[in-house]
């Protein structure tokens, strides 16, 4: 075996992000400036914050960059468990903010915070954790899992995060498929998980709504199927080209949340095909230089660790897309790196911190 | 420790399935924006019907003199989305009282299924404050303009007029539209799904500009002159239409243009394309007599001895062909000149009989007949002149005094220019420069095309042309005393309503001139069309009304005579009789005593002007050396000298000046002239008398007298 002497994280990837979370900052402008000067009488307001938050992520992803692994899995535990904590603490009066008739925010001075976001990170890492763990056997570690898995879905499902319940039960399945499980486990868990998710459209009035919506949104264009087909419209009227930066007609209030929940639409319209490929052309980038780093990391920790992040921005990022282009029913989920969302751009930052992190551990010669 | 191989192809198969679904979107990608692109495209611009356009502050037109000849008037149009209005009945209540419309009419059009109608078009800033301030739910006032046109029917050729939508229907406002119209802008109006209204009601997406200012070369009160004189004429006449212009020869700039009869284009609704027609641009007609210089033109390039000849007119009808050619009375045997100066139909087809019908032809498209002359305004007509592979004998024997030819009233004034100029052909113009926010974004070029004529033929034909107007020519009504008037008469028959030859007692009587002869500081030309038979003749009928213009000019241009004598002005009856002095040669007077040159003046009788005060003599006008007569105008320009030999000026008193006048008299100075206003000065400062350095400026205001 050759030793190498160098010492490099992945360039492309790093460079991947900067360029989304840049192209983001464009496209938050555009999308909210409308919405903005509406609720904040500031254009800017929301393209103002992401930069504040980008300065923050970029801080923080240092950081985690800069940490030991060793250090890493001694804190996970308690970290996970604090913002399970704060995860449960927004339903108490006066510390939490509701927005959109969802608790999910924390007030920390003029800046909100969603505990949810840090918890999927803190549970990617303590899941890849538990299962790097040589010294375990498998159902110790199926239970260990099994339970943390149980207790942020229960918080989510409290806040009405069905997306983000969605989303961490997905990366729970990829990462047992990773760490090597027979695979009718991940396949019985999936079935659950369907069924879970059933019972609990049918139990919630308005997601069979939004469900009913997605299948037939003409059925009801004034109502139900108003953002659906908005959105449609304004991807499809960008056509190949787009109608250019800024001129954007469904920001003017036709497309809610078009800086977060629906900034690929906006992407698209104004950008055409050429801006929506570019995007999905990104999160390739991100799918495929994360899962580089994990094949090339030689622990398995990190191994874990790197695909699970890889999963958690793909998964959110594909969820976006997917509702925007009305292939999937609507779900509040942003953009990793380019939709306007402090806790979101600040979580995305910590996973490229910790990716290339990862990948310095990989293609680094030493240990 | 987890096998690595499995953990890897676990990997890939888990990129693998996400590619998959990566290529799910790229084909709904490829399903929205390619297959149903036109779909969501015109459902998106459905959406923002709600937009409205906006146009706001098209450009003011200026006279030359700095009159306002068409602004805009600010007013509202209200709109309406009729599906957003609420409680219509009580809101059709409301309009139908602040805008003074018909509620019947304003609730019909809210109950229609459309997404916008215009409820009531053109209400001024008051009415519309009350509908704006109750700020009814789908009901939208937008700013729009109302043109207003300050000159009226004077200049309705000139300005045309702009529709409800201000867009130029004609003249300028048309032919400039590009420039006059500001950018349209664009307001949205925004409600949310559920049609409720949300607090950003309107939002200029793309703010409205506004147009640019032209600068006519019109000028308003040789403009009003010009039209008035020629409704007295024509009315006076009983003529059915008419036309006139006013050029400068050396440009081609237009300095009036009128036609009769004329429209308010205030309300340019009312009247028919009789009144709306720009007669002199859109009209082509036989010119008559006023071609025959054109013919002579030929005749002297191809035989310059032609001049001094003679030719026999006979009793005043020969045979040519097939027809006889009439002249109005026998000549008998004509000096070339005088063929001109007494118009005869029969010299000038014996003289044309021996130029070749080519070199007749390429004389006259060289003087720009049968092509269009470029004047910006729009509907030009470009007359009718056959080349000469389709000339027969026919066309011999009546081309050359100007049948089988059409023109237009500005392609005859173009190419008398070119005689006046010194045979330049110009490119007419009424548009001298546009300016917006201050900056001139277009400014007219003096076109000048090659020379068609030579110097020595252009003074023959002028001399040919002064000779009309001698007292026993056929133009003689329009000498001038003191000056040399060079023009032409023209008397032709029409041509008879759809049937061949020529009508009866239908005739088009011209008039067209330049003057002072020698250096034309302006051209005009009177057009009557049918006027009562009893006075058919240019000489009679158009010949006065361009004299009386050429009067009011001479005052307002300041137009000095050009020092040559006129035999006509000597000879005329209205010069006085009693003053038999000998012409003199004028002393130089500058900077002697001003005593020294009233006693040379007085002791010939020999009136004269000054300007200013001292007692030196500054300048004078004419310069020494030149001859004067007994009816020439004489200026002395007055200051005092100092001691050092310092010359010494004090403002001159310009009061009762026209602006050329006094910008003219303050030049001799070496003053500066600062006017406002328009008309004639009423006040200066520093006042009359005040002693001043070179190059000081003089503050003048002009207020114009509305009565010519």
């Amino acid at each position: 075996m050759t030793t190498k002497t160098f010492d490099r994280a992945d360039y492309l990837l790093f460079l991947n992000c900067l360029v989304m979370t840049l192209f983001g900052f464009l496209m938050i402008y555009s999308a909210s400036s409308v919405l903005a000067y509406d609720e904040h009488g500031d254009g800017a307001f929301y393209f103002k914050r992401q930069v504040v938050w980008a300065m923050l992520g970029t801080a923080a992803g240092w950081a985690l960059y800069k940490l030991d692994s060793g250090a890493m899995k001694k804190w996970v535990l308690p970290a996970l468990v604090i913002s399970i904590v704060l995860m449960y603490a927004v339903h108490i009066p006066g510390l939490g903010h509701r927005v959109n008739g969802a608790t999910r925010w924390l007030r920390l001075g003029s800046l909100s915070f969603q505990p949810a976001e840090m918890t999927k990170l803190f549970y990617v890492i303590y899941v890849a954790k538990v299962f790097a763990d040589d010294g375990l056997p498998w159902t110790k570690k199926m239970i260990r899992t099994g339970s943390i898995t149980a207790i942020v879905w229960a918080g989510l499902i409290f806040q009405k995060d069905l997306g983000g319940a969605v989303i961490v039960a997905l990366i729970y399945m990829g990462l047992l498929i990773i760490a090597g499980l027979p695979l009718w486990i991940p396949a019985m868990l999936f079935v659950a998980g369907i069924a879970g998710v059933a019972f609990l459209i049918k139990f919630e009035s308005y997601r069979m709504r939004r469900l009913l919506a997605f299948l037939n949104p003409w059925a009801d264009p004034q109502g139900a199927g108003w953002q659906i087909i908005q959105s449609l419209t304004a991807v499809g009227s960008g056509g190949l080209f787009g109608l250019g930066y800024t001129n954007s007609r469904q920001k003017f209030l036709y497309l809610p949340e078009p800086h977060t929940d629906y900034i690929f639409s906006i992407i698209a319209e104004e950008w055409g095909m050429l801006g929506a490929l570019f995007v999905i052309a990104m999160v390739a980038v991100i799918l495929w230089r994360g899962m580089f780093i994990a094949i090339n990391s030689r622990d398995n920790f990190n191994k874990l660790m790197a695909s699970g992040l890889t999963l958690m921005l793909v998964i959110q990022a594909f969820i976006n897309i997917g509702v925007s282009l009305g292939v999937l029913p609507s779900k509040g989920t942003t953009l990793p790196f380019i939709s306007a969302g402090g806790s979101s751009l600040l979580v995305s930052c910590c996973a490229l911190g910790l990716l290339l992190a990862s990948s310095r551990l990989a293609y680094g010669g030493r240990r | 420790m987890l096998d690595s191989n499995r953990t890897t192809k676990r990997i890939e198969i888990l990129m693998l399935s996400a590619g998959l679904v990566l290529l799910v979107f790229v084909g709904q990608l490829i399903n929205l924006q390619v297959f149903h692109y036109k779909f969501y495209k015109n459902r998106a611009q459905k959406q923002s019907l709600e937009s409205v356009k906006q146009q706001i502050g098209r450009g003011t037109i200026y006279t030359a003199d700095g009159r306002e000849a068409a602004v805009s008037m600010k007013s509202y149009s209200i709109t309406a989305n009729p599906g957003r209005v609420r409680n219509k009945a009580a809101v059709a209540d409301f309009l139908a009282r602040a805008t003074g419309g018909s509620r019947a009419e304003i609730y019909g059009k809210l109950r229609s299924g459309k997404d916008f109608v215009y409820l009531a078009r053109k209400v001024d800033a008051d009415r519309a404050g009350a509908v704006i301030e109750k700020n009814f739910a789908g009901i939208y006032p937008v700013l729009e303009e109302k043109r207003y046109y300050p000159l009226k029917e004077t200049a309705g050729h000139i300005t045309g007029f702009s529709g409800t939508d201000n867009i130029g229907l004609e003249g300028v406002e048309k032919a400039y539209e590009k420039y006059l119209r500001g950018k349209m802008g664009t307001v949205l109006v925004r409600r949310d799904a559920k049609g409720r209204k949300i607090s950003l009601d309107s939002i200029a997406v793309k703010k409205a500009e506004a147009g640019a200012d032209l600068y006519l070369t019109i000028d308003s009160n040789i403009q009003s002159y010009c039209a008035g004189e020629l409704a007295r004429t024509a009315e006076k006449y009983r003529a059915k239409a008419g036309m006139a212009i006013v050029m400068k020869p050396e440009t081609g700039e237009i300095l009036a243009l009128a036609n009769y009869p004329t429209y308010d284009p205030n309300e340019f609704s009312r009247y028919g394309n009789e009144a709306l027609r720009n007669r002199i641009v859109t009209d082509m007609f036989e010119p008559g007599s006023t071609f025959k210089i054109f013919t002579m033109a030929a005749i002297l390039k191809d035989r310059p001895g032609a001049y001094n000849e003679k030719v026999h007119c006979g009793d005043g009808k020969q045979y040519f062909f097939d027809r006889y050619v009439r002249d109005h009375e026998g000549h008998g045997w004509l000096t070339v000149p005088e063929v001109i100066k007494y118009s005869s139909n029969i010299g000038m087809v014996n003289l044309a009989m021996r130029v070749k019908p080519a070199k007749l032809y390429s004389e006259y498209a060289c003087f720009g007949f049968g092509e269009k002359t470029g004047i910006d305004l729009p509907g030009e007509a470009q007359g009718i002149l056959r080349t000469v592979d389709k000339w027969n004998n026919a066309t011999l024997a009546s081309i050359p005094y100007g049948q089988e030819v059409a023109v237009t009233g500005m392609q005859l004034a173009r190419a008398y220019a070119a005689l006046a100029n010194g045979g330049y052909m110009v490119k007419p113009y009424i548009v001298d420069r546009i300016e917006k926010d201050g900056r001139t974004v277009y400014r007219h070029k003096a076109e000048k095309s090659g020379r068609v004529i030579d110097n020595g033929t252009r003074e023959k034909l002028v001399k040919m042309l002064e000779t009309v107007c001698e007292p026993d020519g056929t133009g003689k009504k329009a000498a001038i005393t003191g000056y040399t008037v060079a023009g032409k008469t023209g008397t032709a028959q029409k041509h008879s309503q759809g049937g061949r030859g020529y009508a009866y007692n239908k005739y088009i009587s011209t008039f067209i001139g330049f003057l002072p002869a020698e250096k034309p500081e302006v051209l005009a030309m009177y057009m009557l069309d049918e006027p009562d038979p009893i006075f058919q003749y240019g000489g009679d009928t158009a010949a006065p009304a361009f004299r009386n213009l050429s009067n009011m000019m001479i005052s307002y241009l300041h137009i000095l005579p050009d020092g040559g004598v006129s035999q006509a002005a000597v000879k005329s009856k209205d010069a006085p009789e009693e003053t038999k002095q000998e012409n003199v040669v004028l002393p130089d007077f500058q900077m002697k005593r001003y005593s020294e040159a009233r006693r040379f003046f007085t002791e010939r009788e020999i009136k004269h002007t000054r300007v200013g005060f001292g007692r030196t003599v500054i300048s004078q006008w004419p310069e020494p050396g030149k001859t004067v007569g007994p009816n020439d105008r004489i200026t002395v320009f007055l200051g005092d000298v100092t001691k050092t030999n310092e010359t010494r000026i004090y403002v001159p008193d310009l009061r009762g000046c026209t602006l050329r006048k006094a910008i003219d008299i303050l030049e001799v100075y070496g003053l500066k002239a600062k006017c406002s206003g328009s008309g004639v000065a009423i006040s200066q400062a520093p006042k009359p008398g005040v002693a001043v350095k070179k190059g000081g400026v003089v503050v003048i205001s002009f207020e114009s007298k509305d009565k010519t």
